[in-house]
């Protein structure tokens, strides 16, 4: 083993500086540069999309909130149900909308705007 | 450098992403060829890598190395790419591609395209790790912790990764290719 190690520090530099490589695709830079183009084109639309939904998604939210804070302090009933029973109903269905939907926002976000790439890899 | 072409493209100039290409594709086809071992699988894994750069570019850190920080990308997309991978790569015990004829006088000075071609066709039948990590170490002159930011090994691994990849690239030299590794250096 010993025998095998015995490749000296600066014999080894030299030996495996020859391995570096050369691309030996010619058109690679233009290839690449095509699919940034294409990425560059129909990026555009999802990201503003992405933004859209979240604005949208915060003014629903804001909203959902209000109503659910307001609701109570209504004195009359509505449609002839209890105020209480209205604004639980309501509570119920604003906090599964926003969760689910929350979820599913966060979900497709990470999906297009995928900032994982430097992560370590797992083995 | 660097810095003026990363400023020009996050300004809007897609076409300035060119010259990163230019001067980093051997390097990083060097590296996504130790981990795939395959030219037109390491071609693919590049052009992913360079446009997922080129997209995330501005979550790039000025003050750490653009090398590093590419190299992460095209190194984690080289074994995400092999993991799906379903071919087979020589490696050890499987060198009749290699086998060289007794006949064959390689004890002989031989030339650099010679001494190039015997070198990479070790590299070539050296493990995914054992080849990255020789020529992030040798070729890139990355220190143990400048490899560990790349590659997200810990620093032990990497020791113990270099140290196996010494001694089984003098092996493969000596006893694959007969070759006496003084003889590759003029």
């Amino acid at each position: 083993m010993k025998e095998l190690n015995s490749i000296d520090e600066h014999l080894f530099k030299e030996i495996v500086s020859k391995s570096k490589l050369e691309m030996p695709f010619p058109d690679f830079e233009d290839n690449v540069m095509k699919q940034i183009e294409a990425k560059r084109t129909s990026k555009s639309p999802i990201t503003k999309d992405i933004k859209l939904s979240w604005i949208f998604f915060v003014i629903g939210s804001i909203f959902g909130i209000a109503i659910s804070y307001l609701l109570p302090h209504m004195d009359q009933s509505l449609f002839g149900i209890k105020i209480e029973t209205v604004t639980l109903i309501f509570q119920i269905c604003f906090a599964l909308l926003l969760f689910g939907q929350l979820d599913n926002l966060i979900l497709f976000t990470k999906k297009n705007l995928d900032n994982s790439l430097t992560k370590p890899f797992a083995f | 450098m660097d810095e003026y072409y990363i400023q020009r493209v996050l300004d809007g100039d897609a076409d300035s992403f060119r010259f990163i290409i230019k001067a980093y594709k051997d390097m990083a086809y060097s590296m996504a060829m130790s981990v795939v071992k395959d030219d037109l699988i390491a071609r693919e894994v590049l052009q992913t890598s360079f446009v997922q750069a080129y997209i995330n570019l501005s979550s790039f850190k000025s003050n750490s190395k653009f090398s590093t920080w590419l190299y992460r990308i095209v190194i984690n997309e080289a074994f995400k790419v092999k993991k799906k991978e379903i071919r087979d790569f020589i490696r050890f015990g499987n060198l009749s591609v290699f086998t060289i004829s007794e006949s064959d006088d390689l004890t002989k000075k031989i030339d650099e395209d010679e001494q190039k071609y015997y070198i990479n066709k070790a590299m070539g039948m050296l493990s995914s790790k054992e080849s990255l990590i020789l020529r992030l170490f040798y070729l890139e002159d990355n220190s143990i912790d400048d490899i560990t930011d790349i590659t997200g090994w810990t620093n032990s691994n990497i020791k113990v990764i270099l140290h196996r990849a010494r001694i089984n690239m003098s092996r493969i030299l000596k006893t694959d290719f007969k070759l006496d590794p003084k003889s590759l250096y003029i």
